[in-house]
């Protein structure tokens, strides 16, 4: 830049119009972007916030009902199921995809010989469609699917069970279904945070005698808390919004037992046709992956601080 | 530490019996798949004797929802991820550029938005912008989708973009800058190029979103004869319930081509998925 102020000092007039228009990137090159952007995610999404107050059903004008729909949603026992089984997969999703994860990471880490195969192997549920692995998982997991075939060869006959029929079992099915899929994903995003944990850093610690857990806990784990929290924050978000597994694996059922916020608010708004409510739910499942992302960022900028 | 012991090959073993619930499910597919239908009755676990792709090709001609076959929704599926990725790589590269070269509030602003856009879920807006697309007559059509994907996946492409152009020195723009090129010619010329691998990652990432994709292609072109493969494959499994080599020969289409494609470019996508979490 100082150069060009020097030639246009130099040679005023014609100098500066030919360097002047092309100093800095135009505007224009965000345009287009920036109005598909607005236009067809963040301003529906305005809009579907300003309907959630409506009773829209789509084919009448909305009427205002300023949070009646919050209220129907806290104030009935049907929500509350839906509201209660989203935060046991929650719970149960992100603890064990997280410690599956960070068990592949730390494991595959050192010597081991096949590890890039195998993490090729662990990560590769991860880029097939969730919904063709769900139809995968309902004919192992079916009462005479591969699963209790295999139980019966064995001997172990009486652990047979109707993994999608039985309200508590179909819950963990999803579950465990989800993690079969994502765990090694989450194994990358700890292998990426295992690889900034400097190698001298535990192989010092290993020469002083610290054993191989002392290691692990002291040095690696509080390193890896950036990893960790990104990671808990992606799975969070992830099981908020479950959708494709819980429709392939069960519809919602045995009884509604495994009906999550995500499959109600497609079913209110698709099946019911209620509109409104359902873009009340809607903003409420992104008031929460709000918070956790905001809990996520705060984190993120403590982490810097430290580092700084 | 870093010598290979007995423990080491104990622990290498142990990994590979972990393995097996990964490959085994894939295994039943293809295995059950390509069962001819005098093999079946018996067990799951036992390889085709005489491998046959009856069932694929039944699969194949069979009518998803009764609108689409499979061969037309692996081409719709193809086609919309094709003209989504090359027109998310058109806009967002030259946006991310703008936002990381202009450290002006108003680029912050827009950036602020894109990071908005990444962490808001897609049900909130998707009844407003399917009630859009009916207004419009783009329900139910390929444009239709491509557009919702394409308002879906730019702040992830964006964000992607930012981060690469903001670690990328500006000294070849300069240097052509005072040569005189238009900036239109510097960005195509010099600095696209530079950040092929973001491009890359851009593409595989976003690509394989769209290509797996169920909620959004099921909510704008279900039951029409523009379903892609997730739906098409839903929509089987709805008419042919428990007929499982039928089934599992549409899931054999619907995987197949992600899985060669990781097959050949698996580094590649692994270290996609990891330069998501930078930045």
């Amino acid at each position: 830049m100082a150069a060009v102020g020097t030639t246009a000092a130099g040679r005023p007039g014609r100098a500066w119009r030919r360097v002047r228009p092309v100093r800095r990137v135009p505007w224009l090159f965000a345009v287009p972007a920036v109005a598909v952007c607005f236009g067809l995610f963040i301003l529906p999404a305005l809009f579907g916030a300003g309907y959630a107050f409506t009773n829209w059903d789509g084919l009448t004008s909305p009427k205002w009902l300023g949070f009646a729909n919050f209220s129907e949603f806290f104030g009935n026992s049907e929500s509350a199921e839906v509201l209660l089984h989203t935060l046991e997969i929650g719970v149960a999703y992100v603890v064990g995809v997280n410690l599956v994860g960070l068990g592949l990471a730390v494991g595959l880490e050192s010597t081991l010989k096949s590890r890039g195969i195998l993490r090729v192997v662990f990560f590769l549920p991860a880029v097939i469609s969730p919904l063709v692995v769900a139809f995968i998982w309902k004919f192992m997991l079916d009462a005479n699917g591969a699963i209790n075939e295999a139980l019966a060869a064995i001997g172990l006959g009486s652990l047979e069970k109707p993994w999608l029929g039985e309200p508590t079992l179909a819950l963990a099915s999803v579950v465990a279904v989800m993690i079969w899929q994502f765990a090694g994903y989450h194994m990358l995003i700890y292998s990426a945070g295992l690889q900034s944990v400097q190698r001298e850093l535990r192989e010092a610690a290993a020469v002083d005698g610290a054993g191989p857990w002392r290691r692990f806990r002291d040095i690696t784990l509080p390193l890896l808390r950036p990893a960790m929290t990104i990671s808990i924050a992606l799975s969070t978000i992830t099981s908020f919004m479950v959708f494709d597994q819980v429709i392939a694996l069960t519809g919602g059922g045995p009884a509604g037992a495994t009906e999550t916020l995500g499959t109600y608010v497609y079913k209110q708004a698709f099946v019911n046709g209620r509109y409104g409510y359902s873009a009340s739910v809607a903003l409420l499942l992104v008031i929460g992956v709000c918070c956790v992302a905001i809990v996520q960022f705060r984190l993120l900028r403590n982490r810097d601080a430290e580092a700084g | 530490m870093s010598r290979y012991t007995r423990w080491s090959a104990f622990r290498e073993a142990g990994f590979w019996v972990a393995a097996i619930p990964i490959l085994l499910p894939l295994y039943f597919v293809v295995a059950t798949a390509l069962k001819p239908a005098s093999e079946g009755g018996g067990s799951y676990f036992k390889p085709p004797l005489h491998p046959t792709f009856e069932n694929v090709s039944q699969a194949w001609s069979q009518a998803g929802s009764g609108t689409v076959s499979f061969a037309g929704a692996l081409f719709n599926s193809a086609f919309t991820t094709a003209v989504v990725v090359a027109l998310l790589i058109a806009l967002a590269a030259p946006a991310g550029y703008v936002l990381a070269r202009r450290g002006s509030k108003l680029s912050g602003a827009a950036f602020g938005m894109f990071a908005l856009g990444l962490i808001l879920p897609v049900q909130l807006g998707i009844i407003p912008l399917y009630a859009f697309m009916v207004e419009a007559e783009l329900a139910g059509t390929r444009e239709g989708l491509i557009l919702v994907y394409l308002g879906m996946l730019m702040p992830l492409a964006i964000f992607l973009y930012t981060g690469f152009f903001r670690s990328l020195p500006p000294a070849y723009e300069e240097a052509a800058r005072v040569d005189g090129a238009s900036p239109t010619r510097i960005f195509v010329t010099i600095v696209f190029p530079l950040v092929r691998p973001i491009t890359g990652v851009v593409a595989i990432l976003c690509g394989l979103i769209v290509w797996n994709d169920f909620f959004v292609s099921l909510v704008f072109v279900g039951g029409t004869d523009k379903e892609t493969l997730p739906v098409a494959v839903y929509s089987f499994v709805g008419r042919f319930s428990a007929q499982w080599p039928l089934i599992f020969a549409s899931a054999l289409i619907a995987m197949l081509p992600v899985l060669v494609f990781y097959g050949f470019m698996q580094r590649t996508v692994m270290r996609g998925f990891s330069n998501t979490l930078r930045g």
